[in-house]
């Protein structure tokens, strides 16, 4: 049972890491939780503000960053154990969703994203971790972010016949390669691909595209017709959301979601909207297996699609808006 | 007398100059830098009071109940107020360009800061919050029209709202070069600038980190109808909860004053009431409600253990552990201390505390008590006036700062 393992995580993250233990105590003192919605929680930022990790120093095998707005960035401290356990976890749901095996990977990014270390950002994670998906990959554009058609006719060519992986950031998968075929009147050979991409809708709302158009769109220049959306963060990497064939983005077997009410943090049913609580089994080598995000959105029971797949259904609408803090405290930004 | 000291032929729009325009600097011609004023000078108050007209009358303005108060403050009868604090008005000028490093996060607070440079008869460079904030942009755009008014000439050649980046080499040269430096930050943002090279006779003040309390009497708390109790819990909230509790001078250390079963009577009734208000009135930025969870885990850790916090009202939220009171409370976090007479308070104060608002004590009588304690606390005022905005800035009269005084005879 999930909230089992869960509780089970609650009580070893509290031996193992004082500030989750005190914090806990602080802000959760009932005890041991029979439902989801009475796992304590921690807000997403805190990896922020920081250090919390269940494993001594020696121990880490990798410190996972991911940078936000206001240049603070999280720090998640992976364990060998941890990092195997996100790995295989990521594998299980890919496999799910489009079967087992590598794949030729198209990536809708640069080189120089995942090749400058001084760039590393959740971009950056992303293609890497995905990168275990493929047998080799290309990357659609140019350091300068424009289309490299060349460079992928040559790719498609050389793996004709062959089921091609598209991976991106919604967003550039929209900016720099659909509209820019369009804007090339170009269509790519790509009827037999699956396309997997995250990163948030947030400037496609600017512009006014829905997951619709932005599927249609696909289709119309590439001819692929899986064209799959994920939810994820580097806070709790491994157990990711993904969109199944109805277009609902479905919970891992080892995660699930519940929303909150932004003002009480008080957990709300199915179809409410609120701020999202995610949980993933998985993490061992820090506190992050229930986590109140500051995305808004709900969620579903995962049997109400009928895509077959049980794990909870969440609807992102977007983030909560950075707050306009008042006060004169530290001022000088 | 009023004379202009020094005038340059000056065009008067002045909108906010970008980070970049800043730095190339074309808007330095048209400004009048080190052009100074007599203190005396009744064009500035003219000036003031037109500007006060044009904030107080416009639409969008009354939206922004900071830039409205900041409105009040510019009216001519004010500034005659503040004006008549000195003297020796007719025998003080300006020291000639003062530059403003205005907070990131009060919006109006900038506009305050260039009013006493301009009371004080200086001319002045704003560097303005990197956010923009629409109560911010609208004075500025209101305060450009006023400076176009060809009876106001001068005004806008002697005034420049810019934006820079944090190590900006144009603006460390400015700094060099200016007769008055007035900066609003973090301990370390004073450290910064307090570092850097400045005019030999460059006037300075600084204006850091600082935290307040408030202290109520248990028994005046018990004691008043509930019409009173309503007004104390308005003017608290003015104090604390209308700025999210992030002014410095919005307490966060709540001494309650009387015998335990008084204060412990007395918390009841007041928290109660506030609660209730607070239920109809205010509403906590969900990131804010965030960063309060994530507080209580900076307690934690500044503690090394777990946290008493009484969350039994969803926006107060209290401790008792008063070796948290150095810690950083806010959105609407206080720590309770019960005293029994006023001599426990000082102890308790924090090296940094500026202001202590007081409900059923008298601040004479509690200025009295503190007096022999040599407290570094700046204002004892009543509940509901924390957040007041004079020309007396922690501890120092700006006013006779910012203005040169010539002895004659």
């Amino acid at each position: 049972m999930l909230v089992d393992d869960l509780n089970d995580l609650t009580n070893h993250h509290k031996s193992h890491c004082k500030l989750y233990a005190d914090y806990v105590a602080s802000m959760f003192p009932k005890g041991q939780a029979e439902q989801l919605a009475d796992i304590p929680f921690l807000p997403v930022r805190a990896f922020k503000e920081f250090t919390l990790k269940s494993v001594p120093d020696d121990a880490v095998y990798k410190t996972m960053r991911s940078s936000g707005t206001s240049g603070q960035f999280s720090q998640i401290f992976l364990d060998k154990q941890t990092a195997l356990s996100q790995t295989r976890a990521l594998a299980e749901s890919f496999a799910d969703y489009f079967g087992k095996g590598r794949f030729p990977m198209l990536v809708i990014d640069s080189e120089s994203t995942v090749k400058d270390r001084l760039k590393f950002s959740a971009r950056t994670a992303a293609i890497n971790g995905f990168s275990m998906f493929s047998n080799k990959r290309c990357f659609a554009l140019k350091d300068d972010m424009t289309l490299d058609l060349e460079s992928i006719r040559t790719f498609l060519a050389v793996n004709s016949g062959k089921r091609i992986f598209v991976f991106g950031f919604t967003f550039l998968i929209w900016s720099t390669f659909i509209q820019e075929l369009k804007r090339r009147k170009q269509t790519l050979p790509l009827e037999n691909a699956f396309f997997l991409h995250g990163g948030g809708w947030k400037k496609l709302e600017a512009e006014k595209v829905s997951n619709d158009a932005f599927r249609e769109a696909i289709h119309e220049t590439t001819g692929s017709s899986s064209v799959h959306n994920y939810y994820g963060m580097v806070e709790q990497t491994g157990t990711i959301f993904i969109e199944c064939e109805k277009g609902h983005l479905h919970a891992a077997r080892q995660g699930a979601a519940l929303a909150r009410d932004p003002r009480t943090h008080k957990a709300l049913d199915h179809g409410v909207t609120g701020l999202l609580q995610v949980f993933s089994s998985i993490q061992g080598s820090y506190p992050g297996h229930s986590l109140l995000t500051e995305d808004i959105g709900r969620t579903y029971a995962g049997s109400s699609c009928g895509c077959g797949r049980g794990g909870t259904i969440v609807e992102i609408d977007g983030r909560l808006a950075q707050a306009e803090v008042r006060g004169c405290s530290d001022a000088y930004p | 007398m009023a004379a202009l000291l020094r005038l340059k032929c000056g065009v008067a729009a002045m909108p906010i100059h970008s980070t970049k325009a800043f730095e190339v600097g074309d808007w330095l011609k048209t400004f009048s830098f080190g052009a100074r004023r007599s203190s005396d000078d009744d064009s500035v108050v003219a000036f003031l009071q037109d500007l006060s007209r044009a904030i107080l009358k416009h639409k969008e303005a009354r939206a922004f109940p900071d830039l409205m108060t900041f409105g009040y403050f510019c009216r001519k009868a004010s500034i005659a107020k503040v004006r008549a604090a000195l003297s020796d008005l007719h025998n003080r000028s300006g020291w000639g360009t003062v530059i403003h490093i205005a907070p990131s996060n009060i919006p109006v607070n900038f506009a305050f800061s260039l009013l006493m440079g301009m009371v004080a008869g200086n001319s002045n460079i704003v560097r303005m919050p990197t956010r923009a904030f629409a109560q911010m942009e609208l004075m500025v755009r209101l305060f450009d029209e006023v400076a176009a008014q060809p009876q106001h000439a001068g005004f806008g050649s002697e005034t420049a709202f810019v934006q820079s980046d944090r190590d900006s080499p144009q603006l460390n040269a400015l700094i060099a070069q200016a007769q008055g430096l007035v900066v609003w930050g973090g301990d370390s943002t004073v450290e910064r600038f307090r570092s850097l090279p400045k005019h030999p006779r460059c006037v300075e003040a600084y204006f850091p980190n600082r935290v307040s309390s408030a202290l109520l009497s248990a028994q005046a708390v018990l004691e008043i109808e509930e019409t009173a109790l309503l007004s104390l819990c308005l003017n608290f909230y003015n104090d604390t909860y209308l700025v999210d509790q992030n002014a410095c001078s919005s307490p966060n250390l709540i001494f309650w004053q009387g015998n335990q079963s008084q204060c412990e009577a007395a918390r009841n009734r007041f928290w109660d009431a506030l609660d209730q208000y607070l239920g109809k009135t205010y509403e906590l930025d969900p990131v804010a409600r965030i960063e309060r969870s994530l507080n209580v885990m900076a307690l934690a850790d500044a503690s090394q253990g777990a946290v008493q916090v009484d969350s039994n009202y969803e926006d107060i939220w209290r401790l008792t552990d008063d070796t948290l009171r150095t810690q950083k409370l806010r959105f609407g976090m206080f720590l309770e201390v019960d005293i029994k007479d006023l001599e426990q308070i000082p102890p308790m104060l924090r090296k940094n505390e500026q202001t202590l608002t007081t409900f059923g004590v008298d601040p004479e009588t509690v200025f009295d008590t503190l007096k022999s304690n040599l407290s570094g606390i700046d204002r004892i005022v009543p509940v509901g006036r924390a957040l007041d905005m004079g020309l007396d800035w922690d501890g120092r009269q700006m006013l006779s700062l910012f203005s040169r005084k010539t002895q004659v005879g």
